[in-house]
């Protein structure tokens, strides 16, 4: 009688404890993300501490894997059944991995979908559904040395293809090099600033072939305009051609030797470490436009993988974004705008030429973010306006068949 | 007409000729061999100058000498990398995946190097077709296999991937070796009444310490420098290789050098070290591997 009393007790202590422990237990998400390592914190650090401390009993435990091998380190776990609770996503790994069922549907009928700027919410819906809250939306432009250029008597940051050309006589002359135009990445932003007009041809039609590049003036005359920058002493071509833009061609800005580099607005934070670098971030020249064309991309967003172990306490870290107080904590530490209507502009002063041209309405979706271009024109653009440098006198139409080829490729 | 003391000036003058000759040439190689050693050091110079370097300094003269020792960039490394526990980790599983490769591979490679039949051949044949798998082909197989055995987030799994992975290159390595051994070692050994495994262990073994010492420096430098598995199949950041903590210090759309080169350069130098101390032992294995 006493034993099987002591017994009972024992085995009700362990029940309850159990319990207890049951319910108090922490839930710890996966997070799986390209931002929130030491070079490109994002904000994120802080964001995590303020979510904890909101929703006790989840720890976000954030696995940082650069974007480049997220397409490897991440479809093993997604096709073995054991993702990331919650994953960092673009566009086209949306399409991919949204289009495989592995996404979770977040809900067209959530509270912040309504609110998304109408391009974000074309590109992120796929077939009524939303998989998707984006995180943000970022410049690419053209970086001013204010200072180099104040050697030269201009006060202003140069928004039209005569002003960087003046520009770039004016600094050649007093022996300051002009421009970096590496053809992995700034001379694309050139020649998509040029070679697009925002009140003409859709992006989308050259994306699906109904409009070719080899034919089209726009783009031969951006082709055009490059050797004009040539012909002005912007850069060497050839010398540009072994520039890697996303190393040496940042560390030759930071050093204050090059007056103008074309690049995206998340390198803000980093070259304002940089003392007495006095810069500017100002929207790319274009032929369609008086106050230069601003260049949005569309960034990532979080996704909740369809096999997400906590998918409740996932969507509640989604969603911590979708407020405005939180989201702008990212945004500042990105130099990015808000995917949302109505969303904080956090943007430095140093950005106001850039948007600028945004609140005249000179803007354009970098259309590889929205895919209206496929992906692998991206990487056709950059080897190919690479070649390009390498010897500018060829037919604009060795460059620009090449990329229908790539179109007509993944039609 | 020529004396015998004109002949013994002659050959005098002939001998220090070719001493001299020789001296110019000794000199000439040698310096060019200084030359290509620099050549190969300056990236690892360059690598240590800047780890030293404020960001301004960096920014404002990037191929210069530092002005002083700046230890703030070590110290902010230090502080994120995780460093003493991520280095015991690499060294655990460098160390592990090493053992387990040279073991299962030489055991593999024995036979495979004896029996010439069909079979032997078919499978050195596979074996070199996992040497030239590419990594992404395997990776899937890899990580559902692993989770179906338990394996993911453990020492364990981490050692039997990469150990798999490297096994042909074990085997290919160690079946060409004993191949070139006289079977008439074995043949005595058998005289003796050894067993194969008492001939693999005591004749066999001994003598493929050459080509285990360079196979061991492959191994030991694939798997410090990989990241991709890791990061993979370890979630447990206590578990993880000080490779995926340089990693993280480099950025999506561009490097902070001031992190990158301090993280970079504490990242190698545990496998500095190793190799300045047993780099006596590392060089004449790989040489008698190579004059055999």
């Amino acid at each position: 009688m006493k034993t099987s009393r002591i017994l009972k007790s024992i085995t009700l202590g362990l029940g309850a404890s159990l319990l207890a422990s049951t319910v108090l237990a922490d839930v710890t998400l996966d997070v799986v993300a390209w931002k929130g390592n030491e070079a490109q914190p994002a904000g994120l650090p802080e964001l995590i501490q303020k979510f904890e401390a909101e929703n006790p009993g989840i720890k976000i435990d954030l696995t940082y894997v650069a974007r480049k091998d997220v397409d490897k380190v991440i479809p093993p776990r997604l096709q073995g059944g054991n993702p990331p609770d919650v994953t960092m996503v673009d566009s086209s790994l949306v399409k991919l991995w949204g289009g495989a069922g592995f996404l979770k549907d977040l809900g067209t009928d959530s509270a912040w979908y309504g609110n998304m700027i109408p391009a974000v919410q074309e590109t992120f819906t796929i077939d009524g559904t939303i998989m998707t809250l984006p995180l943000e939306v970022i410049g690419m432009g053209n970086f001013v040395n204010m200072d180099l250029l104040a050697k030269v008597g201009i006060d202003k940051a140069p928004v039209t293809v005569d002003e960087v050309v003046a520009a770039c006589k004016a600094l050649a002359a007093d022996g300051i090099s002009p421009m970096i135009f590496a053809g992995g990445f700034p001379a694309m932003l050139w020649v998509g600033a040029n070679g697009i007009d925002p009140k003409g041809t859709s992006p989308v039609a050259y994306g699906m072939g109904e409009v070719t590049f080899v034919d089209d003036a726009n783009y031969n005359a951006s082709l055009d305009s490059v050797r004009m920058l040539v012909d002005a002493e912007c850069f060497d071509p050839e010398l540009q051609a072994g520039l890697d833009p996303w190393s040496t061609a940042l560390e030759e800005f930071k050093s204050g030797r090059v007056a103008m580099l074309p690049q995206g607005a998340w390198n803000i934070a980093n070259f304002s470490k940089i003392e007495g670098l006095n810069f500017q971030f100002a929207p790319m020249a274009s032929a369609y436009s008086d106050v230069g064309l601003a260049l949005d991309l569309v960034g990532p967003g979080w996704s909740i993988p369809t096999d997400s172990e906590h998918p409740e306490e996932a969507r509640k870290w989604v969603e911590f974004f979708a407020d405005p107080e939180n989201l702008s904590v990212f945004l500042e530490a990105e130099g990015a705008y808000s995917p949302f209507t109505g969303g904080t502009d956090t943007m430095p002063a140093l950005a106001a030429p850039y948007g600028h041209a945004r609140a005249e309405g000179s803007l354009i979706l970098w259309p590889f973010s929205t895919l209206a271009y496929p992906k692998p024109l991206q990487s056709e653009w950059e080897d190919s306006l690479t070649g390009f440098l390498l010897d500018i006198s060829k037919p604009n139409e060795d460059t620009l068949q090449r990329w229908d080829d790539v179109v007509e490729d993944n039609l | 007409m020529t004396t015998a003391t004109d002949i013994r000036s002659i050959d005098r003058v002939e001998v220090d000729r070719g001493h001299i000759a020789r001296r110019i040439k000794s000199v000439l190689v040698h310096g060019l061999v200084l030359f290509l050693v620099a050549i190969m050091l300056l990236p690892l110079f360059y690598m240590v100058m800047m780890s030293f370097k404020t960001s301004t300094e960096i920014a404002q003269d990037p191929l210069g000498l530092p002005s002083s020792l700046y230890l703030g960039n070590y110290m902010n490394a230090l502080a994120s990398m995780g460093y003493v526990r991520s280095v015991l980790n690499s060294l655990g599983i460098t160390i592990s995946v090493i053992v387990v490769v040279v073991l299962a591979g030489a055991m593999a490679a024995y036979p495979l190097a004896r029996i010439q039949n069909r079979i032997s051949r078919i499978i050195v044949m596979i074996m070199a077709l996992g040497l030239a798998t590419p990594n992404f082909v395997t990776i899937t197989p890899i990580y559902v296999i692993f989770r179906d055995l338990g394996l993911l987030d453990s020492y364990v799994g981490i050692v039997l991937a990469f150990a798999s992975l490297k096994l042909p290159l074990a085997v290919f390595f160690y079946t060409g070796f004993i191949a070139a051994i006289p079977i008439e070692l074995e043949e005595a050994a058998r005289l003796e009444n050894c067993n194969n495994w008492q001939v693999f262990w005591h004749v066999i073994r001994p003598l493929l310490a050459p080509v285990t010492a360079t196979l061991s420096l492959f191994v030991m430098l694939m798997v410090w420098n990989d990241f991709t598995y890791p990061l993979l199949l370890l979630t447990d950041k206590d578990k993880f290789t000080v490779m995926i903590a340089v990693y993280r210090s480099v950025g999506n759309t561009g490097i902070d050098p001031t992190m990158l080169f301090p993280a970079a350069v504490l990242g190698s130098l545990p496998l500095l070290i190793l190799f300045a101390v047993f780099q006596r032992r590392i060089m004449s294995g790989a040489m008698a591997g190579a004059v055999k």
